[in-house]
């Protein structure tokens, strides 16, 4: 059954989009459920409410108007919105990922607010995201990127001691012979830092490392076409 | 000839001081892990001493790095584990591993192995944690967050560390106990990502956590003074693009200012370390700046903000606060002590030295923005601290 009310449709769409805007977890999942319920398009749902909501807390975030608290409950209300929503897509086009990201802080190295913050944006914009968590060797990536066969692997460091670990990582996965591209970011991450270690690109910002995964997983799909 | 404590007590004083002190933060035994330093250092005695608190050798370790280094302070003066801890814990070095081992009497012999750390530097020390399903109320953070007073802290030879540090050094080296900022901290101890969440669900919870951690922090503060420590130093991590500035304001400014007044009260100058402050969070360094602590230190810039020496004395001046606060030096760690050419190093040594003492009447300290990597070789941060008693001269 579909909609029929255009501005009940809408309601709900703005609403879902208000919800993580308004960091408002419990909104979120009632507005999913009621989108379910009355029929609106899930994808739409997801796409015109929660992730056009998380853009606009990340964009924020990036213009210094939201910060960690704000982003981080936000992510999760998109998520939570997501979670509903998805098992309920029909068709099998549309269920198709942006690709699949493996993500995770370097060994030796326990920052991980950054990582946690870029993977909720990569999973709430569309990639199938597996988070390792910190503090992981270069064969814990490697062994998650083949394990679900990964187009992207990102990898976080945030201490000059523990970049070197991205420069491994890449070797690692070329040596591998690994097709998944590289994408590092971090505190101490820099353009030539990224060319340094061979990866294919980084990013110093949520919306930066969107857009570089974007990129990526299209160039890496162009490549095995 | 001043020494290097009357170079540090003067840049935190009024008037031109003769020479610019020259410190290295972060420059306790626990940072230099790789091989060069340690080795350098250590002169052959084995990496496990740190683990099993063995004084009078640690003592000499900090001896070649100070006749190597010579810096005017004395970093990582802190507390050491009680005696009774290490009367009953030793280290058992085999072929395989090493071990230490709890003979704890009348308890059963506990043993576990102790490792190395890495040559490529450091490795985790911070857990993260989630005590979210722990900590619900404001009896549980009085409960966990643990509070030692000062006389139980020292009656326990706690203090033994710092005591040796003093006797050997007060009189020459300022003596740099570290202490933390009661925000962090709190957030820390409840766990990084749930306390973000605190933030906005519970923030009369978060600041229980932060006013009892201010608390602990404050018997430390007085037995430091107690000890004989000449300052603290204190790391704020949730400054910049972490949390808004009025929720700064709200949790952890009060906190942190009563842990500064509790220094100052005791003699002790506050040295606050907020990271990722620059230019475009002028109004939170404002803010910071009303606390008015003894020194204020902001790390290089990392993202790319403006965190440079003349920014700070041009604020700190038109608040008409250049008496009251010192400023810090911070040379890039990596692009300019790492990675900078001779060149490049000296000009900008010189360059913040000519800040400090054209700009900010003297009022400076030389440091780095944020610790030394552990890729940047001991010859080079000799040529480093060289270049700051050149350029730190008065003629
Ligand atoms: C919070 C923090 C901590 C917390 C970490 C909490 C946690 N578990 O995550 C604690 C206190 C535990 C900590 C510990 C340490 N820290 Co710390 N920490 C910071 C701090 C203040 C902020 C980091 C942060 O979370 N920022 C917020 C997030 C959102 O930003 P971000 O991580 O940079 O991520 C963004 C981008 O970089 C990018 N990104 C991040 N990851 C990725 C990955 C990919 C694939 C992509 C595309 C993009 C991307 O997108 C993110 C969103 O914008 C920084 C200072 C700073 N200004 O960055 C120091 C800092 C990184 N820490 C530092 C140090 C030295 C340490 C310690 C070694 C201290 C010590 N002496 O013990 C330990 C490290 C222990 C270890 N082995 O890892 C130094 C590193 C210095 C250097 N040159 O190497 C810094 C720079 C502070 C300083 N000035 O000294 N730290």
């Amino acid at each position: 059954m579909s909609i029929e009310n255009v501005s009940n449709k809408k309601e709900i769409i703005d609403g879902l989009r208000n919800a993580v805007v308004n960091y408002d977890e419990e909104s979120a999942k009632r507005l999913a459920k009621e989108a379910i319920e009355k029929g609106v398009e899930p994808l739409e749902a997801i796409q015109e409410g929660l992730v056009k909501g998380i853009t606009e807390v990340g964009e924020k975030f990036s213009a210094k108007e939201a910060f960690l608290p704000e982003l981080v409950i936000a992510a999760e209300a998109c998520l939570a919105g997501i979670a509903l929503l998805k098992p309920q897509i029909k068709s099998k086009k549309q269920m198709k990922s942006l690709g699949k990201i493996v993500i995770g802080t370097v060994y030796g190295d326990i920052h991980f607010i950054g990582k946690k913050l870029v993977a909720m944006m990569l999973e709430a914009n569309g990639f199938e995201v597996y988070d390792i968590g910190e503090d992981q060797p270069v064969e814990a990536f490697i062994k998650k990127a083949k394990e679900v066969g990964a187009d992207i692997v990102g990898a976080s460091a945030l201490t000059t001691t523990t970049r070197f670990e991205q420069e491994e990582i890449v070797k690692a996965m070329r040596r591998e012979g690994l097709k998944a591209k590289i994408m590092i970011g971090g505190a101490v991450v820099d353009a030539a830092w990224a060319e340094m270690t061979g990866s294919d690109g980084y990013a110093d910002n949520l919306q930066d490392a969107v857009s570089l995964a974007k990129e990526l997983a299209e160039h890496g799909q162009e490549e095995t076409m | 000839m001043m020494t290097g404590k009357e170079r540090v007590l003067a840049a935190f004083g009024k008037g031109s001081p003769e020479d610019i002190p020259s410190v290295l933060c972060y420059a306790n035994l626990a940072m230099w892990r790789g091989p060069h330093f340690w080795d350098d250092f250590a002169e052959g005695k084995p990496w496990w001493i740190r683990n099993s608190w063995d004084i009078p050798k640690l003592l000499e370790v900090v001896e070649t790095q100070q006749r190597k280094i010579d810096m005017d302070w004395i970093w990582g003066a802190g507390l050491c584990p009680s005696r009774e801890w290490r009367k009953n814990h030793m280290v058992v070095p085999t072929a395989r591993a090493v071990y230490m081992r709890d003979i704890t009497p009348g308890s059963q012999v506990m043993q576990y192995r102790i490792e190395e750390p890495p040559p490529e530097g450091t490795h985790s020390v911070y857990p993260n944690v989630d005590l979210s399903g722990i900590i619900k109320t404001k009896e549980d953070v009085e409960k966990y967050v643990y509070m030692r007073n000062a006389e139980t802290i020292i009656e326990e030879g706690r203090t033994d560390w710092l005591e040796a540090l003093v006797k050997k050094y007060g009189e020459e080296k300022f003596i740099l106990s570290n202490v933390g900022s009661p925000f962090s901290r709190a957030c820390d101890f409840y766990g990084p990502m749930p306390s973000l969440k605190l933030f906005i669900r519970n923030p009369t919870l978060l600041k229980q956590l932060v006013d009892r951690m201010a608390d602990r922090i404050i018997e430390t503060i007085k037995v430091y003074a107690e000890m004989g420590s000449d300052g603290v130093w204190a790391w704020e991590w949730y400054t910049g693009e972490m949390i808004s500035l009025d929720r700064y304001n709200a949790i952890g400014k009060p906190a942190v200012q009563r842990c500064i007044r509790a220094a100052q009260k005791l003699g002790l100058k506050y040295i606050y370390y907020p990271t990722g402050v620059g230019k475009d969070w002028q109004a939170g360094f404002e803010s910071i700046l009303e606390m008015k602590p003894d020194g204020i230190h902001l790390e290089d810039s990392k993202k790319g903000f403006n965190a440079d020496v003349s920014w700070q004395a041009s604020v700190l001046k038109a608040l008409n606060l250049q008496d009251e606060i010192t400023i810090f030096g911070n040379v890039h760690p990596i692009n300019i002590l790492q990675e900078g050419t001779s060149e490049e190093l000296e000009r900008e040594v010189k360059r913040q030295n000519n800040v400090g003492r054209n700009e900010y009447a003297g009022k400076f300290i030389m440091d780095t923005g944020s610790p030394i990597t552990p890729e940047t070789t001991l010859e080079r941060v000799i040529e480093y601290m060289k270049l700051t008693r050149k350029y730190g001269r008065k003629s």
